[in-house]
């Protein structure tokens, strides 16, 4: 056993919180994407941590899920982006609030 | 040989998957070829699947094949367990056989219609719901092709569903339906909680473990499923407003196939119906007063389909008097005969009706055997099988289960035996009607002004609607011979293995006493519809002229079921339902109070629309400080 479990929990903090900080900060939907990722990724090495830690395999099994999820997620965001794009509408989250109550 | 019979299964799906998705793609005709080229395979299928059950000996012609178990609970599973064994053999023919005529005939039939193709899946879809319903080895794959196969019924009367009537029609038949599957879900319920399966195995091997009383009451509720199917009496209403749909359905759905579904359900589950005996002298009394009213119906209706609907209606009515004998053979050799020359009457009736562009009323009609002769003569085959003359396949088979009924010699079987002469004679008089007005007898002016055209540009209608009605006049003549009395006995001996109990089985004499009896009532009644109709439609002078009058208009009602729905159940309901609207609900809602308390609503839902304010980031942060606010608490009580 190299590493600690804990030191790669403390990573997949570090990595959660950027990208938390970065959704709740970020304006544009790319970037905000972008920030999405890191926190599944980070949760992915959680995952795969704790696997390594117990020994199994389930970690790992769910973390190829997450991956898959986390990719069909991104192809709809993405294509969101570029649908917007094409129509000319400002990418900024907080202009687009014709949901609001 | 379960290769086969899964291949048979699996090729209609196919057939719908590629033309739901494909259909557009393929020309019109192509697509109707395709269908019925996937039909022929599945018959080829089915005949060699049926040859090899053929050459194993007898006690191996039962097969049940699990392909895997599709739900499990606890100590409760199904399967997609397929049976296959005699009688599902013959029903697979039927299906496959008949099924692939009318697809070719439906090729000519729809060839105008813009949504053929749609048509085409839908035919496939119903092939592969009926499949599914007889191949089933298990009580819930069962009532899921039942209930398929009354989808897929209720998609095909409504197959034009710019027609108001045909809409209300399919409307009508699904709802019939519904009552009956009901009825088989709680029979299933029923025996899972007497036996603890739902496989045909596990029920018939325990059912002589059933009380009587247990027995009757799940055999009743499967029978509830019977009736709506095959249009039975108390639940037969639906059968005739069917016809709104195309005529290959009436045919291969409403005549030949799944109408059929309901003796098959009593064959099939004759073990656990043996222990039900005063169940099935239920079965036979609905069958006689079923072949009578239906037969007096048909006498007096004037619409060309409806006519061999209520026919097809008593006729099934005779396979259920055949199968509540316990003379499971007669009722499904019946059910054999039936599908062939019924459907050659349907696509003959169909025929006639694309000559005649549309036109249905048989009183519009007339003449028509020397412009139509090769339909004229098809359709005499159909007829004379149809009234039970010998040689004709109808003929052998009706008396086999009068003769069953002979031979039981209860006062049930009486009642059998003299109910079901009686709609021979029937049988006779309005089928002979029907060909005497539409072929025989002076040309209607309606007719002398469609006829001449219609023939000289189309002939006697395109090659694909003929062929299909000359193989099936083929099949409506010499069916008969798979059971000569005393003769051969294909048929009996093929399906005598599928009940444990042992069968009612007439003696040769019994059997020729009553083909002689029958034949001599179907010509009488023959004699009198000539009599009557064959020079000039007289029947009308008699009725105005007698005292049949109110008879007559009764029948015409059809005895007034419809009425008696329309009266208890409808009319009720918009009743209760205009008064709560009107009476209850309206006032209600516009007194004080309850006006204050849906203004304190809105305005509570006003209030809340602040948070709603469309800002992304705004719901991120209150989530993400609401799953902090999660974990802090469990960090602090933990």
């Amino acid at each position: 056993m190299g590493v600690s479990l804990n030191f790669f929990l403390g990573l997949s903090a570090i990595l959660f919180s950027v990208g938390l900080v970065g959704v709740l900060l970020r304006r544009s939907p790319l970037t905000i994407l972008l920030s999405l990722e890191i926190m599944l990724n980070s949760v992915n090495l959680t995952l795969v941590a704790f696997s390594r830690e117990v020994g199994g395999s389930d970690g790992q099994v769910f973390a190829l899920i997450v991956m898959g999820i986390a990719a069909a997620e991104v192809v709809v965001g993405l294509g969101l982006v570029v649908a917007m794009t094409r129509r000319e509408m400002v990418l900024d989250t907080d202009e687009l609030r014709t949901l609001n109550g | 040989m379960t290769e086969l019979v899964w291949i048979t299964l699996a090729l209609p799906i196919v057939g719908v998957v590629v033309l739901a998705l494909l259909g557009m793609k393929l020309p019109a005709r192509g697509a109707g070829w395709f269908a019925s080229l996937i039909m022929l395979v599945a018959f080829g299928c089915a005949a060699i699947a049926t040859i090899l059950l053929a050459s194993r000996p007898e006690e191996e012609r039962q097969v049940v094949q699990v392909a895997w178990t599709w739900l499990s609970a606890g100590n409760f599973s199904v399967g997609l367990d397929l049976w296959f064994d005699e009688l599902t053999a013959v029903m697979l023919l039927i299906i496959t056989g008949v099924g692939f005529l009318i697809h070719v005939y439906s090729i000519g039939y729809m060839k105008d219609d813009p949504q053929s193709r749609r048509f085409m899946a839908y035919l496939n879809l119903f092939v592969f719901s009926m499949l599914l319903l007889v191949l089933s080895a298990n009580l819930v794959l069962l009532l899921a092709g039942w209930g398929l196969v009354g989808l897929s019924s209720y998609l095909l009367i409504g197959f034009w569903h710019n027609k108001p009537k045909a809409i209300k029609a399919a409307k009508k038949a699904f709802i019939m339906n519904a009552i009956g599957d009901v009825g088989i879900a709680i029979g299933a319920f029923l025996l899972f909680v007497d036996l603890g399966t739902l496989t045909y195995s596990g029920i018939f091997a325990g059912a002589a473990s059933l009380s009587e009383t247990q027995a009757s009451i799940a055999c009743l509720l499967l029978l509830v499923g019977a009736l709506a199917k095959s249009a039975q009496l108390p639940l037969h209403t639906w059968l005739p407003d069917a016809m709104e749909g195309p005529t290959p359905i009436s045919a291969l759905i409403h005549a030949a196939t799944m109408v059929t579904a309901g003796v098959y359900l009593i064959a099939r589950f004759n073990p656990l119906f043996h222990q039900a005996p005063k169940v099935l002298d239920l079965i036979v009394i609905i069958g006689v007063v079923g072949l009578l009213m239906a037969g007096l119906i048909a006498l007096v209706q004037t619409d060309i389909k409806r006519i061999i609907a209520f026919s097809t209606m008593s006729q099934i009515a005779y396979m259920f008097v055949g199968v509540g004998l316990m003379s499971y053979w007669s009722g499904v050799f019946h059910l054999f005969t039936h599908a062939f020359f019924k459907a050659l009457l349907f696509l003959g009736a169909g025929l006639v009706i694309h000559a005649l562009h549309g036109e249905q009323d048989i009183r519009n009609m007339g003449g028509l055997r020397k412009q139509l002769p090769k339909v004229y003569f098809c359709m005499m085959i159909g007829a004379l099988a149809l009234s039970g003359i010998f040689p004709f396949s109808g003929g052998f088979s009706k008396d086999a289960i009068l003769a069953s009924a002979l031979s039981v010699d209860t006062p049930i079987g009486w009642i059998a035996y003299i109910g079901g002469l009686a709609g021979a004679l029937l049988t006779g008089i309005y089928t002979f009607r029907l060909m005497f007005m539409v072929f025989h007898r002076r040309m209607s002016p309606y007719a002398e002004n469609v006829i001449p055209h219609s023939v000289k540009h189309h002939g006697e209608g395109p090659s694909t609607m003929l062929w299909p009605v000359y193989i099936l006049s083929i099949g409506a003549a010499f069916a008969g011979l798979l059971q000569i009395p005393g003769v051969t006995h294909v048929f009996l001996s093929w399906l005598e293995p599928i009940s444990p109990f042992g069968m009612v089985e007439p003696s040769a004499g019994q059997e020729w006493l009553t083909t002689l009896i029958g034949t001599v009532v179907g010509l009488t009644g023959i004699a009198i519809a000539y009599h009557l109709y064959a020079r000039e439609n007289t029947a009308p002078e008699l009725i105005r002229n007698g005292n049949a009058r109110l008879i007559h208009r009764a029948l015409e009602r059809r005895l007034y079921w419809d009425d008696l729905y329309e009266w208890t159940f409808e009319r009720p309901l918009q009743w209760a339902s205009s008064f709560l609207n009107r009476d209850v609900d309206s006032p209600a809602f516009r007194w004080a109070p309850l006006d204050g308390l849906g203004q304190l609503t809105a305005f509570f839902g006003r209030s809340f629309t602040v948070i709603e304010n469309g800002i992304v980031r705004m719901y991120a942060l209150v989530f993400a400080l609401g799953i902090g606010a999660v974990i802090l608490f469990l960090l602090v009580r933990g």
